[in-house]
């Protein structure tokens, strides 16, 4: 049986210009939701900062970033990332940006796949190409759109 | 419509203004090129201790950010203010948005800087830095209008002229401490 995919936006339904949600499915792959919510307090207090940051349109590179065309060949530049470096553990929320809203197209989504805790300071590429296959599966795709579907 | 997060309890709520501050350390810290090291040196402590509380925001203080803020050249000011969100669906609004607003209008030190500021720059992003407070500017400048030439004055404070708004033009109020 094929995975469904849905999604549930973390941060306020209603921000004009951007919102960050989940992705969810039985999809082993997908561990954002399942990792925010194994995050201690002092944790998830402080990616709802950084979400609330990148809503805002505030610049802040430590917390959160996006790739350009002049990294990985380019092959990456709809990832982005949310970050949250401690004492011994990076992590990172993993996901892609999209603009579900045909009639709003600067409107932006980040869809988070996965959540990485880390040791290392520097990305994995094999959670870059993850949310890659992931974010282009015609599933996602619908569940995206279906879930920012404009209402008449 | 949903509350924001920091609405669910006030430890959420500060623990976001205090990583806004962290946000403002940290950037000046690059700037001046000052490390946790350095810092923790200066305030006499651990750099575990200066790492500790930067990693936890909610463990800050007030005490704790003026010492922190004076460390790296900078001071601290709590605002108030009214956003129409009083049900708190937004969150509050960053600290760099008020500290931007107030490099923007030339860094007014008093109330005099200020109402000298707000007679000549664009009102409405004046309202925006001081909220409220404006409409404590308002009596001063429609006097100041009334007996200079109104032509000279930004338009919002000659409609105040205008107004009606006169009564208290005999006595110069004194300004809100």
């Amino acid at each position: 049986m094929a995975d469904t995919y849905k999604i549930e936006v973390i941060t306020s339904e209603n921000h004009e210009r951007r919102a960050v949600a989940f992705l969810i499915s039985e999809d082993a792959r997908v561990t954002s939701k399942s990792g925010f919510d194994s995050l201690d307090k002092n944790t998830e207090r402080t990616f709802r900062a950084k979400f609330d940051y990148w809503l805002s349109g505030k610049p802040y590179r430590k917390g959160y970033h996006g790739w350009n065309k002049s990294q990985y060949q380019g092959k990456y530049t709809h990832c982005f990332v949310f970050t949250s470096r401690e004492e011994r553990t990076a992590q990172r929320f993993y996901g892609f940006l999209c603009n579900p809203k045909p009639s709003d197209p600067r409107y932006c989504v980040c869809i988070l796949i996965r959540y990485a805790p880390k040791t290392r300071r520097e990305t994995d590429e094999t959670d870059l190409k993850i949310v890659e296959e992931i974010g282009i599966l015609p599933a996602v795709q619908e569940a995206v759109s279906n879930h920012f579907k404009e209402k008449p | 419509m949903k509350a924001h997060w920091t609405a669910q309890s006030v430890k959420d709520y500060i623990f976001r203004i205090a990583s806004d501050f962290i946000v403002q350390l940290e950037n000046k810290m690059e700037v001046s090129h000052i490390t946790q090291d350095k810092l923790a040196k200066k305030l006499g402590v651990t750099k575990g201790r200066v790492s500790q509380l930067i990693n936890h925001p909610g463990n800050f203080s007030l005490g704790k950010m003026i010492e922190y803020a004076k460390a790296v050249g900078m001071k601290v000011s709590i605002v108030a203010y009214e956003d129409n969100d009083p049900k708190n669906t937004k969150g509050p609004i960053d600290s760099e948005i008020f500290r931007i607003c107030w490099e923007q209008l030339g860094k007014p030190r008093d109330f005099w800087e200020a109402q000298g500021i707000l007679t000549t720059k664009n009102v409405s992003a004046a309202n925006v830095t001081f909220g409220r407070r404006i409409e404590d500017f308002k009596i001063f400048d429609a006097r100041r209008s009334s007996l200079e030439n109104v032509t000279t004055c930004p338009p919002f404070f000659a409609i105040e002229s205008f107004a009606g708004n006169k009564k208290t033009f005999e006595d110069d109020k004194p300004l809100p401490s």
